[in-house]
């Protein structure tokens, strides 16, 4: 039988244009989407280079100027940007802290458009003044891109619903059912090879176009990310499917399978998600932003008001900063400025950090409700494929506030000892690196997906052969 | 070839067929006259198991219908009222892949043989099914059973909307596969036809068989006027 | 004719399952969403109320204080909501709550609702804007999708017209049946959204002209979805592929051709990323008057322009202080580069909202949403309105700042402080959102556009179902 169905079912897919309109259709929006994808990760690399480039550039001419200065020579410029104290470096020469996209960046935008790649902490600012916010018109974020992510978690399903809706009915509604249920064949057999037909060629013309898409933008196939990628894909595919058999097997009309199907679609897609979001919402609100700007100015007016006696708390918490006796009361600026900095910052952290708690929290539970919704599933593992999630900017974040904290205490170290910022400092300067999250598990879901679409199967098989017995599958409605 | 006893059929409180006993034998063409909805379309359906029986069994070459429903399929062929086949297939290609699915793998030229048996022209043979009325479906239909060997013919209602010629031509091919030895089960509207090609006729009504006769002990005027008798009753 | 086919047919769609269904499932997310709107406008607005004026006690109560210094300690300005919010956010969650107004830099609205939310929020929010915008179009489909295919496939086309209803009068009839139930619906919404807007205490910008043409935004937008699913009904021959016809064009017009249109828009008119931003505003701020730096060749070129209009040979002898009066001209020529750039920031989103516009052909949805969004002053522009507002109480209050150090204080002299009551003399911050007539002004070609698409689904129907 399968032999049969298979060359007949690909005739008919042939000679109703199905493939052909299929192939197309997947080839241009995956083409687009991968274009898209990809036009924002060059666009990042592009900066980052840039920052890289001009920290490089500005680097040299420091060291050019420090070179002069060290060998006595006259600079032209004024005093506040010779470089040869460490508040002049940590203010006049940030280092750039860059999360760089990896290879499969382009899949998904994720939250690339919310959040910036490329920080620079100056040592005089407040940590939580660093914006991690990027600059992108809040209408593109509010309509979203047209990324692999969308085209595979949206539409695909819907290409699966109108191709698969009515394979069981419209035999019905035409009447061929009748004949076929004389042979000598079980129906749900035939109608499972029929979907395993299509899911085998609309897979097949998946996967042409993704390999296409890649290619057209110059995104490496070879790596072992892209082999994840394909078994996630796949396994959203047949999810669908598995729906569209049980719906194909329990329905009546074409017309009632399609709003059964579009009623699961947007279940899945798009009722879950916003379910779960606003639950997470609910649970772990976000504390008014408004209200910590208020604390963090009543703490910054305290501070200044009790601005000499900073110095003194501050040394105390940190004895190995103290200045011999003899250098007492050679305190500059900066050193209350920095002191003070440090205070607020001491106070205020508790406060900052109960958005990221909030924020995580909200996130575990997330990540807890997932499973209800496997386009979520598919939707975080390719989010996390992509580097792009919230995951991992909330990992940039984290890392590029502790090499803040690491910059400025190298700088203050060298402040309160007077040393003065030399060429051979230069190479003790910290640097960022930045350490993507390890991409594990991603197996375990395609396997659990798998298992939750066998289970759909069967369960549409037990519900079918009840329907036989009582003999309302194959007449009429 | 088809044995039932006592079938019978129940929705709810309404009989559709009423403790029905048959027994058609190889090389017999027995016609269910009757209204509609006196119980001859359920009788079909019960042989090819599309519903279940309320009470009584019914048997297809000595097996039970509804215990090994995929194994009577084996010796059985059915024609709808209207059969539709796949408007993108030629003929060729329908018969291929019905008899394919039901395990039997032809050679085109044996296909060929079967179709020109059923009576249909050469010229249709590679033809999308598409452009083809119902009397030129129903001979590819007449191919599907002739290809798969079948014993048995259930026939609903497989005259209504045919022409005359059609509807003649069709009655020829049902005597020439009683010749081979196929037993038919043909329910029909159609007195004239039913005298002209059963052996046995029954009336219907109401879910049972109210008079039965061996066609060639009556005349066409008799058999209309039993006819009418019992639908009036 | 037209009233009994009416009847019939919302006899039939209100008796259908999949209607009862949906249109329940609509009004429990709508219940829902209002809900959850409400609350978060309580919070939010009271949240407003509070930090503005525990923002305006710390300013007041500096204390003696260099203006300058206050200057850098600068001020916040909180973001009200627009009362409208409540049915339509736009893009408020992806738009900062509060700015620093600080000396020498304008900065960009902080604290993006987005930006403390899971990736998920990407997906969408259950609010009000969720279900008018999508989900509605959505119960029109299945409340429209075999108003004629369900006809044809019963056979009682031909009875029908034998009866000798006229096309048009069938399709009129239709029309109407399948838009009652949205337009009261939506009715509904709109009316409970009002009450409770006006019952809210201290709801300052809620006005039911807003409201009402709010209103009038969506049932356009319906009868525009109304008229192209009964156009594809009429078109089609089976229920099934209308029904999946015209949720295709749902998809394309409410999912694809938004997203389309953004990429196309960035691709066209690219936004710098903050980084290149920051780093052009430093360049052009180089080259310009530096009010921290009186070493530098502006600011000699302009100490010599003083001294020869003022006819004195030294800054000291100025009848103010030159230092006060370097660091206003060096805000001054500050606020002209942020001018400057701003303007080439709204350059590059106007010609991205133009491609918007012009993609708007293949999609109703995009005036549509720019209309509530703008109607409901959530849109950017209204954003746009409120920062440009902020950098005018900036330049002002600066101002204000640097004229007290410049007519107080000597020049050269260090420890000049300003009295503790100096500060109280600052003017509030006000913001007035933009009014309607505006809006409706400035959303012109969306409104256009709208309408374009009601009279071509019009055309399109009642020519289609000529011939049926």
């Amino acid at each position: 039988m399968l032999s049969y169905n298979f060359t007949y079912e690909l005739k008919l897919l042939i000679r109703n244009k199905w493939l052909p309109i299929l192939g197309l259709l997947l080839v241009i929006t995956f083409a687009f989407a991968a274009f898209n994808g990809n036009s924002r990760t060059q666009k990042r690399i592009k900066e980052i280079t840039n920052i890289e480039t001009k920290t490089e550039l500005s680097d040299a001419n420091m060291l050019k100027l420090l070179d002069s200065v060290e060998k006595g020579l006259e600079v032209k410029t004024s005093f506040r940007n010779i470089p040869n104290t460490p508040m002049a470096i940590g203010y006049q020469h940030p280092r750039a802290v860059t999360m760089t996209p990896n290879g499969m960046s382009a899949i998904a935008i994720g939250q690339s458009d919310i959040f910036t790649d490329v920080i620079m902490p100056i040592t005089v600012d407040d940590d939580f003044g660093i914006d991690f916010t990027e600059m992108t018109s809040s209408i593109q974020l509010l309509f979203g891109s047209f990324d692999l992510t969308f085209v595979i978690i949206y539409l695909l399903p819907l290409l699966i619903i109108a191709f698969s809706y009515n394979i069981l009915s419209a035999e019905k509604e035409r009447g061929a059912l009748r004949l076929l249920a004389s042979q000598p064949v079980s129906i749900y057999k035939w109608i499972f090879q029929k979907m395993l037909l299509r899911f085998f060629w609309l897979s097949q013309i998946v996967i042409v176009a993704l390999v296409i898409s890649f290619l057209i933008n110059n995104i490496d196939l070879a790596q072992i990310q892209f082999i994840w990628l394909l078994g996630l894909i796949l396994v959203y595919i047949l999810f669908w499917f598995s729906l569209s058999f049980l719906i194909n097997l329990l329905g009546s009309s074409s017309a009632k399978n399609a709003v059964f199907l579009i009623g699961l679609w947007v279940f899945f897609v798009l009722l879950i998600p916003s379910s779960i979001n606003q639950i997470a919402h609910s649970i772990y609100p976000i504390p008014s932003r408004n209200k910590m700007v208020n604390t963090m100015r009543t703490l910054k007016v305290d501070v200044s008001k009790k601005q000499d006696k900073v110095l003194d708390h501050y040394l105390r918490d940190h004895p190995e900063l103290a200045s011999k006796e003899e250098d007492k009361g050679n305190y500059t600026f900066w050193h209350k400025y920095m002191a003070s900095l440090d205070l607020v910052a001491q106070e205020i952290n508790p406060l900052f950090s109960l958005y990221d708690e909030q924020l995580e929290a909200q996130q575990s539970w997330v990540k807890k409700w997932t499973w209800l919704s496997p386009s979520l599933v598919i939707n975080k593992e390719m989010n996390r494929i992509s580097g792009n999630s919230t995951a991992d900017y909330q990992n940039f974040k984290n890392q590029a506030l502790a090499f803040s904290k690491h910059w400025r205490n190298h700088l203050i170290f060298m402040l309160y000892n007077k040393q003065p910022f030399t060429t051979k400092d230069y190479r003790t300067l910290p640097k960022f690196t930045y350490k993507p999250l390890k991409l594990n598990g991603i197996g375990k879901h395609i396997v659990i997906e798998l298992i939750l679409c066998v289970l759909i199967g069967l369960l549409a098989v037990f519900l079918f052969k009840k329907r036989l017995q009582k003999g309302i599958a194959i007449l009429n409605n | 070839m088809i044995v039932t006893t006592d079938l019978t059929k129940k929705y709810g409180d309404f009989t559709a067929l009423n403790n029905l006993n048959l027994n058609i034998k190889q090389g017999e063409i027995y016609c269910l006259l009757g209204a509609n909805g006196a119980g001859k379309s359920t009788t079909i359906n019960l042989l090819l198991n599309f519903i279940q029986p309320s009470s009584g069994t019914a048997l297809i070459n000595n097996i039970d219908v509804t215990k090994q429903p995929l194994e009577t399929k084996k010796y059985l062929a059915y024609i709808p009222e209207n059969l539709m086949l796949y408007p993108t297939l030629s003929a060729l290609e329908n018969l291929d892949y019905f008899s394919g699915i039901a395990g039997k793998v032809l050679t085109k030229s044996e296909m060929e043989v079967f179709l020109q048996e059923a009576g249909l022209q050469q010229d249709a043979f590679n033809k999308k099914i598409k452009a083809f009325s119902k009397g030129m479906r129903q001979k590819v239909g007449i191919a599907i059973a002739l290809a798969k060997d079948a014993k048995l013919l259930l026939l609903d209602e497989p005259t209504s909307g045919l022409d005359p010629k059609a509807s003649n031509e069709f009655g020829m091919l049902l005597k020439k596969l009683k010749q081979k030895g196929v037993a038919i089960l043909m329910a029909t509207h159609d007195i004239f036809r039913a005298k002209e090609i059963a052996t046995h006729i029954g009336i219907m009504r109401h879910g049972v068989i109210q008079h039965q006769f061996v066609a060639d002990q009556l005349s066409l005027s008799e058999l209309e006027k039993h006819y009418l008798e019992t639908m009036n009753y | 004719m037209i009233r009994k086919t009416i009847i019939k047919e919302l006899k039939e769609i209100f008796r259908d399952g999949r209607f009862q269904f949906s249109a329940l499932l609509v009004l429990l997310l709508i219940t829902v969403a209002v809900a959850i709107g409400i609350n978060q406008y309580k919070n939010t607005n009271e949240q407003y109320k509070a930090s503005q004026s525990t923002e305006r006690n710390i300013w007041d109560n500096q204390g003696e204080k260099n203006p300058h210094s206050a200057a850098h300690f600068g001020n916040y300005v909180f973001k009200p909501k627009n009362a409208l919010a409540l049915l339509d956010q736009g893009v408020d969650k992806y738009e900062g709550v509060s700015i620093f107004l600080e000396a020498h830099s304008r900065n960009e609205a902080q604290y993006s609702a987005a930006g403390d939310q899971t990736g998920l929020s990407r997906f969408g929010e259950l609010t009000p804007e969720f279900i008018l915008l999508f989900v509605m179009p959505l119960l029109i489909i299945i409340i429209g999708y075999n108003s004629f295919t369900k006809e044809k496939e019963g056979g009682t086309d031909v009875l029908l017209k034998s009866q000798g209803i006229s096309n048009l009068k069938l399709t009129i009839a239709k029309l109407i049946a399948v838009y009652i139930p949205v337009f009261i619906i939506c009715g509904i919404l709109f009316l409970v959204a009002g009450i409770i807007l006006s019952f809210l205490k201290d709801y300052g910008a809620f006005n039911w002209a807003r409201l009402f043409s709010l209103y009038v935004v969506y049932l356009l937008y319906y009868l525009v979805f109304t008229q192209i699913v009964l156009l594809i009904s009429a078109i089609t021959k089976r229920s099934g592929i209308s029904l999946v016809s015209a949720l295709s064009f749902w998809i394309i017009s409410c999912f694809i051709a938004p997203k389309t249109a953004s990429n196309i828009a960035e691709l066209n008119y690219p936004y710098p990323t903050k980084q290149t931003f920051l780093s052009q505003l430093n360049q052009a701020k180089k080259g310009g008057l530096n009010g921290h730096n009186p070493w530098s060749k502006e600011s000699k070129a302009l100490e010599a322009k003083l001294l020869k209009e003022h006819n004195v040979s030294h800054v000291s002898e100025l009848p103010f202080n030159f230092s006060g009066y370097i660091m206003q001209k060096g805000e001054e020529h500050e606020a002209e580069v942020y001018f400057k750039e701003y303007s080439k920031l709204k350059q590059q989103f106007s010609n991205q909202a133009n491609t918007y516009k012009a993609l708007a052909f293949i999609s109703p949805f995009l005036p549509a949403r720019f209309l509530s969004m703008g109607i409901a002053g959530t849109d950017y522009e209204s954003h746009m309105a409120f920062a440009e507002a902020a950098e005018a109480y900036r330049i002002k209050t600066q101002k204000f700042l640097n004229d007290n150090n410049m007519n107080n204080s000597k020049y050269g002299e260090r420890g000049y402080r300003a009295d503790a009551d100096f500060w109280k003399t600052l003017p509030n911050f006000t913001y007035t959102p933009v009014g309607l007539s505006t809006v409706i002004n400035h959303q012109k070609t969306n409104m256009f556009l709208l309408i374009f698409w009601v009279i071509l689904s019009a055309i399109l129907l009642f020519t289609s179902t000529k011939k049926i």
